[in-house]
């Protein structure tokens, strides 16, 4: 099936959702805003559906990733979410992933580009 | 305006919704497969439909919705589990679920909630062609063949659901 092979990548890789709504949780931010900060970064391109936003929050407070900044019970206030210690781990380790590759394939383009002069 | 139609395909329904805007109706209000249209602009809105994984008066479920609303969406009511959203048109797209983990997922829960519902309709099915073999009575053998219809109906439902998470 190939949902269940989606889901097992997710495990290795990080989602470009999961990785740019780490992104946008430097700072405390509650859900309107990692949604236009990720439209801000991306130019427009990822525009998160809030559905998507909701599940993915809730999986990265399981993952212990993110933590509730702060929740007032006026239910006006919106819920603000901030990055963890073990977060920015997540997100390094990915950064050094997508970095090996982007390392493996400037390897081979040079070693391409080489032997064409 | 009132249309009547009844939907499986969720997918269809809110294309059905969008469509009515493209010509000017909103929908208001939704009962037992009655669509309840306003006037509107045409295109002014975007409808969507949802699956809930609670029912809409549970607190993880009104978290959820004004999760949504929060972001400029419209609430516009539920229906059992399903709610309906709209957003005024703003040059950008809206949709709820934007990655393919996530779409995977929503169709994954109305596939299994179609499927309980469609087991259920089946077991009262076969309680009632018993209840008609047993009695020979005429109104049973009318709900076995009425009950048998919804289960088709249903299972069809689910086994279209699967074949959309294929396609994904």
């Amino acid at each position: 099936m190939i949902y269940r092979e989606v889901i097992r990548l997710e495990n290795i890789v990080l989602t470009e959702s999961f990785f740019y709504i780490l992104l946008s949780l430097f700072k405390p931010n509650h859900g309107y805003g990692i949604i236009q900060d990720i439209v801000k970064m991306t130019n427009g391109r990822v525009n998160m559906g809030p559905g998507t936003l909701y599940g993915a929050i809730n999986s990265l407070l399981d993952r212990g990733w993110i933590k509730l900044y702060f929740e007032e019970f006026d239910s006006r206030k919106k819920k603000e979410y901030l990055i963890t210690e073990s977060g920015i781990k997540a997100l390094s380790n990915e950064v050094e992933r997508l970095n090996e590759l982007i390392v493996n394939y400037r390897l081979v383009l040079e070693v391409d580009t080489d032997e064409s002069i | 305006m009132k249309v009547f139609r009844l939907y499986m395909d969720y997918d269809k329904e809110e294309n059905f919704l969008n469509n009515m805007v493209k010509s000017g109706w909103a929908m208001k209000s939704f009962f037992l497969g009655v669509y309840t249209f306003e006037r509107c602009n045409p295109g002014e809105y975007t409808y969507r439909i949802e699956l809930l994984d609670n029912l809409p008066l549970t607190n993880k479920s009104m978290e959820y919705i004004s999760f949504v609303t929060e972001t400029g969406a419209e609430y516009i009511q539920s229906w059992g589990r399903w709610v309906y959203f709209r957003k005024r048109a703003s040059g950008e797209d809206f949709v709820l679920y934007s990655d393919l983990v996530s779409k995977i997922a929503h169709y994954r829960k109305i596939r299994l909630m179609l499927g309980v519902v469609a087991l259920a309709e089946l077991t009262f099915t076969i309680n009632m062609m018993t209840s008609f073999l047993r009695h020979g009575s005429i109104s049973a053998l009318i709900i076995t063949i009425f009950l048998l219809g919804v289960t088709l109906f249903i299972g069809c439902g689910a086994i279209k659901t699967l074949e959309l998470s294929r396609h994904l």
